[in-house]
């Protein structure tokens, strides 16, 4: 049953408790299946299955505000501040050495564990469920810019909480930069180059 | 030195495959001069490799899937008309066995005829060489010159040996074996060629340069599709389901004797990193 153990693994990740995860999926579960028409033929049906799993868990077991979520990032400009350590560390540099990897693994899903809900989201259907930039926009309703924006965050939050950034817990704060666009960005480059 | 706040903004993006080929060319030119940002999309990967790996081994508790089945039987119950919950539980079956998105994806085909059948779909003459090469190569099983009991071996095996990287597919909640791989050869190009045991069955995944790729894939016996959002293009010859599809500019063949909708199945869970 691969997309149950999706499911409930995301939903795992996402309430951090047992018994919630098991509600979590069985609403999800039951939602998918009163909804099912809604299911676009041909389309990733465990993209679609997780994009319902997260819409319950947003309107059912959120706890954290996104407010309150910005503030716990530090709502930094989300390229100057915290990385630069990261690169630093040193199973990286031979991944392929197992037991380093596996340290590795439990140390970072401790620190997903800790990263807020909005971000947390993003950063599992990315990089635990292998979920494209369009499929991930479509599970939490926000603009492919934003997840780019978000997932840049969570991950860099994730560095800090595993104590890699080098300035991890003094950004500067910035009021806005919740959007990339990719369109600035090639038409940026363009104007650049040209 | 300059780019590098534009290239952090984008490298996330870059890492995903997400960026269009001049957008990551961009995020390259600056890579290739800037050991710093370098060292970011090495981190980034890092990360992203270690929450993929978690995947592995996590199995939904037993009593989630009866508690599960149990509920949607009451719902059903709930239901008045007894075909209208049959219907639906039909559907229940597809959530939990995954049978339902094989199903959706050979149906999104339209390409009923031949989705059951395991002859040619075109004749001989009409069929697509580089199709025909596959098939072929596949049909031969050749002894593996390296055994898949360690996927990075297998990756090893290959670095220095073909001028395209080459890492052996995962598929997700797939019973698969990777059995072992080979060099090999898909229209006069050097291929690896991949050997894995689905549920009994051979499957052979070929990964070679795109380039090889014929500009036309409106042939007769090749029928585009869409998977996970992606196209592909499925193809039957000499009884052989073949699978094409191209990431960053390098092309996979999947080819199996099952039908295409379970050879799209499988494709629809495969990982490529
Ligand atoms: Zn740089």
């Amino acid at each position: 049953m691969p997309h149950l153990d999706a499911l409930h693994r995301t939903a795992l990740r996402l309430t951090r408790s047992g018994s919630d995860a098991d509600d979590l999926v069985q609403d999800a579960v039951l939602k998918a299946y009163r909804f099912f028409d809604h299911y676009e033929a041909g389309t990733n049906f465990r993209a679609w299955l997780l994009k319902v799993l997260t819409n319950v868990f947003f309107s059912k077991y959120r706890r954290q505000t996104l407010d309150s979520q910005m503030r716990a990032l530090g709502e930094g400009d989300p390229v100057s501040d915290g990385w630069m350590g990261m690169a630093t560390m040193a199973p990286n540099r031979e991944p392929e050495r197992l037991a380093e990897r596996a340290l590795l693994e439990g140390a970072v899903l401790k620190a997903l564990d800790e990263v807020p809900e909005e971000f947390r989201a993003v950063l599992i259907l990315a990089d635990v469920e292998g979920l494209t930039y369009r499929e991930i926009a479509d599970a939490v309703g926000c603009p492919i810019g934003t997840v780019m924006s978000r997932l840049h965050r969570a991950r860099r939050a994730v560095a800090t909480k595993l104590g890699l950034g080098a300035h991890g817990g003094e950004q500067k704060k910035k009021s806005e930069g919740d959007v990339l666009s990719l369109d600035a960005f090639r038409n940026r480059k363009k104007e650049a180059s040209g | 030195m300059e780019g590098c706040d534009e290239t952090r903004r984008y490298v996330d993006a870059w890492v995903d495959g997400e960026l269009d080929p001049g957008a990551a060319l961009m995020v390259e030119t600056h890579l290739a001069r800037c050991e710093e940002c370098r060292e970011e999309a090495d981190a980034i990967r890092s990360i992203k490799g270690a929450l993929a790996a978690s995947r592995e081994g996590h199995a939904a508790p037993g009593s989630l899937r009866s508690r599960l089945l149990a509920a949607l039987d009451e719902e059903d119950q709930e239901k008045a008309s007894v075909e209208h919950a049959t219907a639906r539980r039909k559907h229940a079956t597809g959530f939990l066995l995954a049978g339902a998105a094989m199903t959706t994806i050979a149906l999104a085909t339209g390409w009923r005829g031949s989705i059951n059948g395991t002859g040619p779909v075109a004749g001989a003459a009409m069929m697509p060489p580089l199709l025909d090469d596959i098939a072929q190569r596949h049909a031969r099983n050749l002894p593996v010159e390296v055994t898949g009991s360690e996927p990075t071996q297998v990756a090893n095996f290959f670095t220095g040996r073909l001028d395209i990287p080459v890492r052996p597919v995962h598929f997700r909640g797939v019973p698969a074996r990777l059995v072992g791989a080979r060099i090999s050869n898909v229209s006069d190009r050097m291929a690896a060629a991949l050997y894995y045991e689905v549920g009994g069955r051979r499957v052979t995944v070929f990964v070679f340069d795109s380039a090889v790729l014929p500009r036309a894939f409106d042939t007769d016996g090749l029928q585009p599709v869409r998977v996970n959002n992606q196209p592909a293009y499925v193809g039957n010859a000499r009884g052989y389901t073949v699978v094409l599809s191209e990431r960053r500019g390098i092309a996979y063949a999947v080819a199996s004797d099952m039908p295409a909708s379970d050879t799209l199945g499988i494709v629809s869970q495969a990982d490529i990193q």
